[in-house]
């Protein structure tokens, strides 16, 4: 399958001619990035974001770079992290005789995976939602979309 | 026909009612309305659709028949299919919806812009779809055995016939009223019977079950002697992997984030989601246990094994004949009949629905003749498939379809987002290693030992994520790195509009 960089208009099915019927076929060929990227809505958002502030593109570009860095952190940290603690408790609850302490005539290793998770899950996932709310935040005062004032729990750099 | 037969026969047909008439033309919405509904939707609802979707035949009848027969390792399995929303909420939810793809192999030809690429990618997402059908019409089909007394082919006959009408019709996808309301039939299918069942055994005062204590030993009398505890710990934590990475390959979870106005409200939608898949997930824990209570003695075991052949995946169904007599018994039995329909009907249909869309595109030329085409063969090859291979455990099945999607298409989905140094041929490589490898190892583990515990080595083919996972991983990092390959050109572009955030709302703008 071909992929032109620029879908030519002939990709498309040719003209009906005036009062005919025919059949018309989706677009044949990959759309361009720039097709992709540009959809109805955001494109205009994206140019204000960029326009805006008092930044130049590429400051405004590299201000994204950190966002992205940041999010990236806090992601890996809590994935990561998630993932280490499940290992972590299942060696302690095969290795050592954990597993068959009783809470409230239940041992730990049906208690643990039972419901032990669950708070944790939807505690990084709170936590997550909100810090990555703060870094959007914090990257919209740095790029002048919004004033300073709004940063409220925005990490200082 | 028994009484049970009568009711649970009854409320089948009122799901399947219920669910055409969701999906029928009058009711559902053109593509227009959704796409401006997709603005308003707010992310309570948009999870709901979401769990409706998710929560399948693995999560209802599944998870409890673990537990039954496993023990300690079917608790993991709620675990790892809520831990897999956190990860896909990590890194995937915002910039997913950022990208404005709306199917996987959007995403693929917007990220790489290789038309290999894209026929990979739709190869294995078509053979995800029809690999998770073959156990939801399996479900369909014990379930409908268990309890209405049907022969085992009504059941995926039924539930194929509901699912193509409403598809073929082209209701139900752009119903996200619809799909959400089924989250809510199936918390409610269960826990109506948990409650009443909690009360009924009398579980705080720990009165009339024959095996309180027994239930949390690690091997039943009634399933055989447990796993050595080594092979039990490297089999949870490779199904935990899977399951947390391969969320992020659900082609029918993730049309729906699509339905989001923007990024943060992605995040929040998954915030919620998570929440409710743990308000579910505690009912079928809490009815696996009370399983273990009622057949943990070899007694029990025998009772369970006369009452027709049963495999545990219908335990939950049998319950409520355990505890209760007469009319209580069938109208419970009723429900969660009930309930495990709406599951089989509302994930089949959205795995139908992103299959049948993926083949229409890719090899009909988008047509609606195609999308109807594409439909049938989503249908017919798992319908196919699942009458000529043996019975799975259903959380068994549904894991290695989870562990395919982890190593197929998490790693060449999470690098595409976050690295900018990956290539095209890095990605195709990583998918193919991941998809063959995995596949590969698990036929051949299933070929080689029966059943889902197997000793030393051969553990590692029948669950293989723990090191195929990383292998993808691996290979698609090298090969970018050291291969001939450029990233592609739009790569930074592509970059920024993933993490951009949308600008926020402001008064002042004007």
């Amino acid at each position: 399958m071909s992929s032109p960089e620029e879908p030519s208009p002939g990709a498309w099915s040719e003209e009906p001619s005036p009062g005919a019927w025919s059949a018309v076929r989706g677009p044949q060929a990959v759309p361009s990035v720039r097709e992709a990227l540009l959809s109805r809505g955001q494109a205009a958002e994206h140019a204000l974001g960029a326009e805006q502030g008092n930044l130049s593109r590429a400051e405004a570009d590299a201000a994204v770079r950190r966002l992205m860095r940041a999010q990236l952190r806090l992601a890996l940290v809590l994935g990561v992290g998630f993932f280490v603690v499940l290992v972590l408790v299942g060696l302690l609850l095969t290795a050592t005789p954990v597993g068959e302490v009783l809470l409230a005539g239940v041992p730990l290793a049906w208690v643990v995976p039972g419901v032990g998770f669950f708070p944790l899950l939807l505690g990084a996932a709170w936590f997550f939602q909100r810090r990555a709310e703060a870094n959007e935040r914090h990257w919209a005062v740095m790029v002048g979309l919004i004033p300073a004032a709004q940063d409220v729990d925005g990490e200082p750099r | 026909m028994t009484g049970e037969q009568i009711t649970v026969l009854f409320a089948v047909g009122a799901v399947c009612a219920l669910t055409l008439l969701l999906g029928s033309p009058g009711l559902s919405r053109s593509t227009g309305d959704f796409f401006v509904a997709s603005r308003r939707v707010p992310p309570w609802m948009n999870a709901s659709a979401i769990a409706g979707e998710f929560l399948s035949a693995a999560s209802f009848l599944g998870v409890a028949g673990l537990i039954l027969a496993h023990g300690t390792y079917g608790l993991w399995f709620p675990v790892g299919y809520t831990a897999g929303f956190l990860i896909l909420l990590l890194f995937m939810a915002a910039p997913l919806r950022r990208s404005g793809a709306y199917t996987l192999p959007d995403f693929v030809v917007l990220r790489f812009r290789s038309a290999l690429m894209r026929r990979m990618t739709v190869i294995v997402v078509v053979a995800a779809g029809w690999l998770y059908i073959v156990p939801q019409l399996h479900g369909a089909s014990i379930a409908l055995s268990a309890t209405g007394g049907a022969p085992g082919w009504v059941g995926p006959l039924l539930v194929s016939l509901v699912v193509l009408f409403v598809v073929l019709t082209g209701g139900m996808r752009s119903v996200t009223l619809a799909q959400a309301v089924q989250y809510w039939v199936k918390l409610t299918a269960l826990l109506v019977p948990t409650v009443f069942i909690l009360l009924q055994v009398g579980l705080w005062d720990r009165l009339q079950l024959p095996a309180f204590d027994g239930a949390w030993s690690t091997s039943l009398a009634a399933f055989g002697p447990a796993g050595e505890p080594w092979a039990e710990f490297s089999r949870s934590t490779s199904v935990l992997l899977a399951l947390m990475m391969g969320t992020l390959g659900l082609p029918h979870v993730l049309v729906r984030f699509y339905t989001n106005p923007d990024g943060a409200a992605a995040r929040r939608t998954t915030t919620v989601l998570m929440g409710l898949l743990v308000l579910f997930y505690l009912l079928p824990v809490v009815l696996g246990i009370v399983a273990r209570m009622v057949w943990g003695t070899s007694a029990a075991a025998g009772e369970i094994a006369r009452s027709g052949g049963l495999s545990h995946d219908t335990a939950i169904l049998r319950l409520p004949a355990a505890v209760f007599d007469g009319l209580s018994s069938d109208l419970l039995t009723a429900l969660i009949a009930g309930g495990a329909f709406a599951a089989f009907l509302s994930t089949t249909s959205g795995l139908v629905v992103s299959v049948s869309g993926v083949l229409s595109q890719e090899f009909f030329s988008g047509t609606v003749r195609g999308f109807r085409l594409g439909a049938l063969l989503a249908i017919a090859v798992p319908l196919a498939v699942g009458t000529v291979t043996s019975e799975l455990a259903l959380a068994g099945a549904v894991a290695m379809v989870f562990t395919f999607t982890a190593s197929a298409l998490a790693p060449v989905m999470l690098l595409g987002v976050w690295w900018r140094g990956l290539t095209a041929q890095g990605a195709i490589w990583g998918m193919a290693v991941g998809a063959v490898g995995s596949l590969s190892a698990q036929v051949l583990g299933l070929t080689l030992g029966e059943g889902p515990v197997q000793p030393g080595a051969l553990q590692l083919l029948v669950s293989p994520a723990l090191w195929c996972v990383p292998l993808a991983f691996a290979v698609t990092v090298v090969v970018s790195r050291f291969g001939h390959g450029q990233p592609p050109a739009h790569t930074d572009a592509v970059m920024l509009r993933l993490h951009t955030p949308e600008v926020p709302a402001r008064q002042d703008r004007r």
